[in-house]
């Protein structure tokens, strides 16, 4: 068989279609009155949640911050930390806007290019919770602030300070090289691979890998 | 829900319904698969339905819509957790009766359809449906001659497939 016979039978099976098959118009009823049930409308219900919760979490570091001002170590963490919840916040009412605009009559490459972005949501917040953890301590000092009500960082003796400040320049470099590595094209690399496949999910490297078929001529 | 716009709805899946049933099927080869894909290219048709107008054919617009649900929808493979289960309702039912003559030759081509990847697949399929180069490319957004090549490799692999 050649592509042009394929086509001809191709073309029977077309028309022949028509007669032979039937639409459950009763089942696509129910389908329409649960339409919420679809993929994008799911997604968009779940990272408006995840907006809520990054609101909350805004909300309460900026009262923290107004009630508790003073240049004391749990002020400072809490506006670090602050700076990470509106980056979230920020993500994810991106994402709900992309979530509602995203056209599936568009051509495919436009599509596509919207999912990747929606599906690669996961890693965003992943590299953001990354950003984080060179102010690792800002957690701590917060922590135990509201906990314990005690300023960790005055109680600290110098040498702590030092070794708490080396150790977070550390986190920041290693964050920052492994940051560089996690784009989708160095995916072949075994540990890069694993974190797509892990934080995103095989739904986003099926996408990408979709997209990279579409790019090879 | 309006009512013109339920009965656009109804009109375009009726004298269409075959393209979802073709997309599904050379998308799809596990039935359960099969039956979510459909769901979901009707539930992102009755979605899209605000974009479509008359500068589209009907055919290229709801090609469009159902090959981007096929290519991002993520196939779950159910057929072992549901080996054992029938699938009740179906939304489009096909008299294999009326077919049966074709359907071993069918079973073939959709079987070499099903080995294309994803991207290479909507390709044949439109170019199957009659699409022209010109007409493939814009509703991929890729060159004609990547098209081109793209066919070439089709054209390749179905011949040593029938060699």
């Amino acid at each position: 068989m050649n592509l042009d016979q394929m086509q001809s039978m191709w073309q029977a099976h077309s028309e022949k279609l028509d007669e032979c098959m039937s639409l459950n118009k009763t089942l696509l009823q129910k389908i329409q009155s649960e339409g919420h049930k679809s993929e994008l409308n799911k997604l968009i219900l779940a990272r408006s949640l995840e907006g809520f919760l990054f609101l909350i979490i805004v909300a309460g570091l900026w009262h923290y911050v107004v009630s508790s001002w003073s240049l004391t170590a749990p002020v400072v963490s809490a506006l670090v930390l602050n700076v990470f919840a509106t980056l979230g916040l920020a993500g994810s009412i991106g994402q709900v806007v992309l979530l509602s605009k995203i056209d599936f009559s568009q051509p495919v490459r436009e599509t596509l290019s919207d999912l990747i972005a929606v599906r690669a949501h996961g890693m965003t917040i992943f590299k953001l919770l990354l950003l984080s953890a060179p102010f690792y301590m800002a957690y701590v000092f917060l922590g135990y602030e509201l906990v314990a009500g005690i300023d960790l960082f005055s109680l600290m003796p110098a040498e702590t300070k030092v070794i708490f400040a080396i150790i977070s320049a550390v986190f920041g470099v290693l964050v920052t090289l492994l940051i560089n590595q996690l784009k989708p094209e160095n995916r072949s690399n075994k540990l890069i691979g694993w974190l797509y496949r892990e934080v995103s999910g095989s739904r986003l490297t099926h996408l990408l890998d979709q997209f990279d078929n579409m790019e090879k001529a | 829900m309006s009512v013109e716009r339920h009965q656009l709805y109804l009109d375009i899946l009726e004298k269409h319904k075959g393209i979802v049933f073709k997309v599904a099927r050379s998308y799809c080869s596990n039935e359960f698969d099969r039956e979510d894909l459909v769901q979901e290219i009707l539930a992102q048709i009755w979605r899209s339905l605000d974009t479509y107008n008359d500068a589209f054919k009907v055919t290229t617009w709801m090609y469009r819509v159902a090959l981007n649900v096929a290519i991002s929808f993520y196939r779950k493979d159910k057929s072992a957790a549901y080996k054992h289960t029938e699938i009740e309702d179906r939304l489009l039912t096909y008299d294999m009766v009326q077919e049966s003559e074709n359907e071993q030759n069918l079973s073939a081509l959709y079987a070499f359809i099903n080995e294309l990847n994803d991207i290479d697949k909507a390709v044949l399929l439109m170019y199957l449906e009659g699409e022209n180069q010109a007409e493939i490319a814009a509703n991929l957004n890729i060159t004609i001659s990547n098209v081109s090549t793209k066919i070439s490799r089709i054209k390749q692999k179905l011949k040593l497939k029938t060699a």
